[in-house]
């Protein structure tokens, strides 16, 4: 399984990550999609199942003292991207390996709307720190948290990685996931 | 923890108060390693404190011989990686039904 990196960055995401708000907001989604497969997408072994083993998050900007929520969650994430909204998507680069092709799965970056990634499901990480601080988790090979090769009509085909203020905090965040497919 | 799942790091300017996994806060240290588990029965990451009691984050799974969650620690045993399977199934068949 080739292992892939995507992240929230401007450069990468194509739009500058939100300001951090009191309600959770997605900085990155993955599910899985017919994207760059080369199967048809009504071939039902198109979609490939995921797992992701590595994840940074932290925030941007100038110092300051806030707590901020962070979570992993189920989501039900719509495969068409034009029906997004706001939210961008990028389904190609982000291998390790450069010989390795790109991912097929969809990922989308700083969503300004949750209306297409419903949270479906349980919370599969959750860490309450400060602004000021960063996290990193690594998976032992085995227990990476897995999505399904399933579309959305099965619910919960998605993971996305969440942030919300408590006490106020209005930074950027920036989250990198690490997964393969 | 003998056989972690993984280990998580928290590097901060400064000593703070942190909450872990939702039902479990501890002061941290400007750098502050954990182990971690993941749920064998639901795929949730749960932190491990250091030389903690194996009650405090959860239980072994009799049947499976897993680590589980304090959520699914109450509850039967079902594998998430058969919750997958059925789910990846269930929406096969339904794909190859459009199909044909």
């Amino acid at each position: 399984m080739p292992n892939y990196t995507v992240t929230n960055s401007t450069v990468f995401a194509g739009v500058a990550p939100n300001a951090i708000t009191a309600t959770y907001q997605s900085l990155i989604a993955v599910a899985p999609s017919t994207g760059n497969n080369a199967n048809a997408f009504s071939n039902p072994s198109a979609l490939r199942r995921g797992k992701i083993y590595d994840l940074l998050v932290g925030t941007a900007g100038t110092p300051a003292d806030f707590s901020y929520e962070w979570e992993m969650v189920r989501v039900t994430a719509l495969t068409t991207p034009t029906e997004l909204g706001s939210i961008s998507s990028v389904s190609s680069g982000g291998a390790l390996d450069t010989a390795d092709a790109a991912f097929s799965t969809f990922a989308f970056m700083n969503s300004s709307t949750e209306t297409n990634l419903a949270t479906a499901g349980g919370q599969l990480w959750y860490v309450g720190i400060n602004q000021r601080a960063s996290y990193r988790w690594v998976a032992a090979p085995g227990s990476e948290l897995v999505w399904p090769a399933a579309t959305s009509t099965t619910g919960a085909n998605g993971i996305a990685v969440k942030v919300r203020s408590v006490s106020g905090g209005t930074a950027a965040a920036t989250a990198t996931v690490f997964f393969s497919e | 923890m003998r056989n972690p799942g993984g280990y998580s790091l928290i590097v901060s300017a400064d000593e703070q108060r942190a909450n872990f996994d939702g039902f479990r806060c501890e002061t941290i240290g400007r750098q502050h390693e954990a182990d971690t588990f993941t749920c064998w029965h639901c795929n949730r990451i749960v932190h491990v404190r250091a030389r903690a009691n194996p009650d405090e984050f959860g239980s072994m799974c009799r049947n499976c011989m897993k680590m589980v969650c304090p959520t699914c620690a109450d509850k039967g045993c079902v594998p998430f990686l058969k919750k997958l399977e059925q789910a990846e199934k269930k929406d096969m068949i339904r794909r190859m039904n459009l199909w044909i």
